[in-house]
């Protein structure tokens, strides 16, 4: 059962990092991007490409987050561009069908191009064993990796100038405005962010399994739940409901099987939005 | 340092300015009065670049800031304190007043600027300005505005919500600022007494026109000045 507990955490600390990328640009520009896994599943390829082309690992995976932050500011300025004009609820539903598009044709292009590239990135070594239970090294170094991004991450927005003028727009856009802050440009670093952090994921989802064309869908709509369940626009919140969704996704294949892991991850999305309308975490920011 | 002429503004279609001239000197502290309605909001919001005029020019020491976004503006120091305030509520009031300086950082100094002005704050700088008094507010938006060393203050009602005690010291503290030098405020206000009391001049706002305009003492006793807002029947 601890074994079992430790994987969710480990996967749910991967879920926190794709979901905050959702949770920020949804702060910032009050939109979603459903094409955030597939945004992951393009840099699993483009990794797994270069590091068969015979690029060292650490360079491949390097470009190919760098692509994804590349990606994230790209959509930032072109196809959202129509979706900008729109306000309120009008620009959500409107960015979820520009992205739901773009979903479908990343999807489509990678199976057509790369239907059996896998990223594998293997971890050699014995497994590492931790209060007696036995962990692969592939899962802790993803673990690891996922909370020293969310620790970064945190600390950048709490204490550098950049993080102040991400938060200062997310409670008050034209507050940030009056205070001499560029909202478009701060949004179009904050997909950039988004892209990579999404890349990431791919990267320490390929330490633990390989990751292909096909796995953008899963990735999407699990960022999705978790962004909701923590709060749209709440990076604690996408934090704490990243490991809580994690740890239910685990027991929940262990204990009835992976087949219905989806149907109680929305469960318990549905019953957190019962009892808590705005997500779990209240206050924002 | 503000020159306005025959400014036409729209609002979703419905014209709020029509024909507006309006200067302000440099380091003068001028008063837009008017009821509610009348455009002083929209005069203000049109010079700080939140809104873009049909017609007319908007000079910011000689410069149009016609077309000009309004965080470019308030980098060149046009500070625009709206009656709403607009501050981070979740934020401390040390990163409020910090992102009042940005993009540069925030300097000791300027951080003494303002707490030399409110004490309260420098006594509450790690609480979230949420949390605060709709007086203590008003300071952290009146502080936020004035990390950047602003060249133009365009204050918008900073007494709203605030009782009358509290008003007269928000007054009072605009006064001291004023007598300190280098600042020049265009502040728009319905407590007219007061606004006449700290202003040289003073713009009377009607349908958003400029029905009235000249030295805040003659204006004081102005008979239709009276009877409009000062109370006097």
């Amino acid at each position: 059962m601890i074994a079992v507990l430790f994987d969710g955490v480990a996967f749910g600390l991967q879920l926190s990092l794709l979901a905050v990328g959702l949770t920020l640009i949804y702060g910032l520009g009050g939109v979603l991007n459903l094409a955030h896994g597939q945004f992951a599943a393009t840099t699993a390829i483009i990794g797994a490409r270069l590091i068969d082309g015979g690029l060292p690992v650490v360079v491949s995976i390097t470009a190919a987050v760098a692509m994804a932050a590349g990606l994230g500011a790209a959509l930032d300025v072109t196809l959202m561009r129509p979706v900008y004009r729109l306000r309120g609820e009008d620009r959500v539903l409107s960015s979820l069908l520009v992205t739901l598009g773009l979903a479908f044709a990343i999807d489509g292009l990678l199976i057509r191009f790369a239907p059996f590239t896998l990223l594998n990135l293997v971890v050699p070594g014995p497994a590492i064993v931790l209060f007696g239970v036995p962990m692969r090294r592939g899962v802790v170094v993803a673990a690891l990796s996922a909370a020293a991004v969310l620790g970064m991450l945190v600390l950048v927005l709490r204490g550098s100038r950049w993080g102040r003028a991400v938060r200062s727009i997310i409670q008050d856009e034209e507050g940030a405005t009056l205070c001499g802050i560029d909202p478009a440009r701060m949004r179009r670093s904050v997909f950039a962010l988004s892209g990579a952090l999404a890349g990431l994921v791919a990267v320490t989802q390929g330490l633990t399994a390989p990751i292909g064309a096909t796995s953008g869908r899963d990735l999407t709509v699990l960022a999705l739940i978790v962004t909701v369940v923590g709060g749209l626009g709440r990076v604690s919140g996408a934090l704490i409901a990243g490991v809580l969704l994690g740890v239910v996704h685990a027991v929940a294949s262990y204990a009835v099987g992976a087949f219905v892991t989806f149907v109680l991850l929305l469960l318990v999305a549905i019953a957190v939005i019962l009892l808590r309308p705005t997500g779990l975490v209240r206050s924002a920011v | 340092m503000l020159r306005v002429e025959r400014l036409d503004v729209e609002r979703d279609g419905t014209p709020v300015l029509h024909a507006v001239d309006l200067h302000v000197a440099d380091g003068e502290v001028v008063a837009l009065i008017g009821s509610n309605g009348a455009g002083k909001t929209t005069l203000l919001r049109t010079v700080c670049g939140l809104l873009t005029p049909t017609r007319g020019e908007v000079t910011v020491a000689g410069r149009s800031v016609v077309g000009v976004p309004a965080f470019e503006l308030a980098r060149r120091g046009i500070r625009y304190v709206p009656a709403e305030r607009r501050l981070f509520p979740a934020l401390s009031v040390r990163d409020n007043l910090a992102l009042g300086a940005y993009p540069a950082r925030p300097t000791r100094d300027r951080y003494e600027v303002v707490f030399e002005l409110f004490p309260r704050l420098r006594e509450r700088r790690p609480q979230a300005v949420g949390t605060m008094s709709g007086g203590e507010q008003q300071m952290v938006a009146l502080g936020r505005a004035l990390m950047s060393s602003p060249r133009l203050l365009l204050l918008d009602e900073p007494t709203t919500g605030l009782a009358p005690a509290l008003a007269e010291e928000a007054y009072t503290v605009i006064a001291r600022l004023r007598d300190a030098g280098g600042l020049t405020v265009l502040i728009a206000e319905q407590q007219v007494h007061l606004a006449l009391e700290l202003a040289a001049r003073a713009y009377v706002l009607e349908g958003g026109t400029v029905a009235l305009a000249g030295p805040s003492t003659s204006l004081r006793d102005d008979p239709g000045v009276r009877r409009a807002y000062l109370g006097f029947a």
